[in-house]
């Protein structure tokens, strides 16, 4: 198996290098290609040993699928439109409650940031309470607002608000003492203070805390669906599980994973929009 | 020392200790200088001496000290525009253009200030780089970019602490004679610390060396050649090694 990645990790590595190495110049058509391929080498690994593994027959195909029949199973479940109103669902909730994550989050983020007082009367409770894990409050959750929807928000907007909070208050702690010296020879106001410096300084920190949290309510959705109700992936997924439809199972998985990362991929470009003037180590070749 | 109304900056009996866990440390002690209206002053120590404490006392970033330090009648206290400040870091926000940076300590709209901003960035040789980033200007630039932001809010003490201290020996010399185009063109007051016996003696019109820890005005050496100096005239060469010798002697004398 090493030897199989090792060999790949060789090839490629060779084949980027030799037309440097000749001097001739490389067009951004066949780099951009090869970028690609570097992109598909470890997707394409996992489906050769996923294929590999499903096609001897030792496993049952109950247990594992092969990548084929995953792929009629996510061709079902869009023909028969349960995966689209699945995900309006979920998708649904996850907004709402998003919203009053970030909302309740950023709010109280700022707050503590810009004052030591909310500081120490929000933070230490906060900091207790998110050592709590999401699967210790469900109970509660659900002694207290049942297995409808409002249940469900309350458990999405719970798991955002942790790391948009925490995020939002490092930011404004982690502003550089260099530049509010800055601003205090410049005799800055309250309002350009935070407008010039303190906003722009923490907005990188604000950002990872909004794409944390989109990733967190995207998992806790599931979760929370997986509880009660009739609709949404997770409850999708229950029931592919109780019929024994692994290849539905899987699809659904697949699904959740690929729409997690696409809302990731936006909200990193919206972000390095917002964040244009910031130039970071973007990785070695 | 005798009170002197004529003097801009007054620097009366000055001490400050810091405290610490591991004790208290006295970084100055017992410091009086009088700094006169549109003087250029190179205060020069031995490294870790104090004197960027004895600068940010007075830009009032620093506070809580022993005496006297007194700008036209005012104790200084806290921070404020009239004493403008240039770090060893040039310290442009990175998010601002350079435009917007120059014009941070200004009040009042954007394209109100534009005329100001355009003739301060000017004044330190970057006209064309109002709308660029800093993360797109060299050292020396960024430096410079700095300069106008503190020199747009007209203060009426500039406190240069190592302003050249990160930038290369050629860059460095530009930037010495830049500084005192702008000082001869602008007139304020300025104050430069530096570890840089030559930089010193060459923007100067006197040279203040302090001790080692804690600072004291060890000797005040007059220059006055005629500007703008040149650094090879036998004059120069002279006084550089009379402070080379002051140094010699103080750093004999600690070390007993």
């Amino acid at each position: 198996m090493t030897n199989i990645i090792s060999t790949i990790f060789g090839l490629s590595r060779q084949a980027a290098d030799k037309p440097h190495k000749r001097g001739t110049v490389v067009s951004p058509f066949i780099s951009r290609i090869k970028i690609y391929a570097n992109l598909m080498i470890v997707p394409l690994l996992l489906l050769t040993v996923w294929q590999i593994l499903s096609g001897t027959g030792l496993l049952l195909e109950v247990v594992l699928p092969s990548p084929w029949k995953v792929l009629m199973g996510l061709r079902t479940i869009i023909l028969d439109g349960t995966l689209g109103i699945d995900l309006r669902d979920s998708g649904i909730r996850v907004l709402v409650g998003y919203f009053w994550g970030v909302l309740i989050g950023l709010s109280l983020g700022l707050a503590s940031g810009l004052s030591k007082f909310v500081e120490r009367l929000v933070g230490p409770v906060v900091d207790v309470l998110r050592q709590i894990p999401l699967y210790a409050w469900i109970p509660l959750i659900i002694l207290w607002f049942g297995i409808g929807e409002m249940s469900k928000y309350v458990i999405i907007a719970k798991s955002v608000f942790i790391p948009v909070f925490v995020n939002t208050l490092q930011g404004i702690r982690g502003v550089s003492k260099d530049y509010i010296e800055v601003s205090q020879v410049l005799e800055l106001r309250y309002f350009k203070l935070l407008s010039k410096v303190v906003m722009p300084s923490a907005l990188p920190s604000i950002f990872t805390g909004l794409r944390l949290g989109a990733g967190f309510a995207w998992m806790a959705v599931v979760a929370a669906e997986m509880l009660g109700g009739l609709t949404g992936i997770g409850y999708g997924l229950l029931q592919a599980k109780d019929f024994l439809q692994s290849d539905k199972l899987i699809a659904l998985m697949l699904v959740i994973g690929l729409v997690g990362f696409l809302v990731d991929r936006v909200l990193k470009l919206a972000e390095s929009s917002v964040l244009h003037w910031r130039k970071g180590f973007s990785g070695e070749k | 020392m005798t009170v002197d109304n004529s003097a801009e900056l007054t620097v009366s009996r000055v001490s400050k200790t810091f405290s610490s866990k591991s004790g208290d440390v006295k970084a100055i002690n017992n410091v009086s200088l009088n700094i006169y209206k549109g003087e250029f002053v190179s205060l020069i120590g031995p490294s870790g001496c104090g004197k960027t404490t004895l600068l940010r006392l007075i830009s009032g970033l620093e506070q809580d000290y022993e005496g006297e330090i007194v700008l036209e009648g005012r104790r200084i206290e806290k921070p404020g525009l009239d004493r403008g400040m240039i770090f060893q870091e040039h310290r442009l926000l990175p998010w601002l253009t350079v435009g917007a940076n120059v014009a941070l300590g200004l009040p009042g709209s954007k394209s109100h200030n534009k005329e100001r901003v355009q003739f301060y960035l000017e004044r330190v040789g970057l006209a064309d780089f109002i709308d660029a980033y800093p993360a797109q200007l060299s050292g020396g630039m960024s430096q410079r970019a700095a300069i106008a932001r503190a020199l747009i809010c007209q203060p009426k003490v500039m406190l240069l602490d190592e302003p050249f201290g990160a930038l290369d020996a050629l860059t460095r010399v530009h930037m010495q004679e830049e500084i005192e185009k702008i000082w001869l063109a602008e007139k304020t007051t300025m104050i430069l610390v530096t570890h840089d016996i030559e930089e010193a003696i060459f923007l100067g019109d006197r040279v203040v060396v302090m001790s080692t820890r804690p600072a004291e005005i060890d000797t005040i050496v007059p220059v006055s050649l005629p500007r703008t100096r040149d650094r090879s005239s036998p004059e120069f060469v002279e006084l550089r090694k009379n402070v080379v010798n002051i140094f010699h002697e103080m750093i004999g004398t600690y070390s007993i």
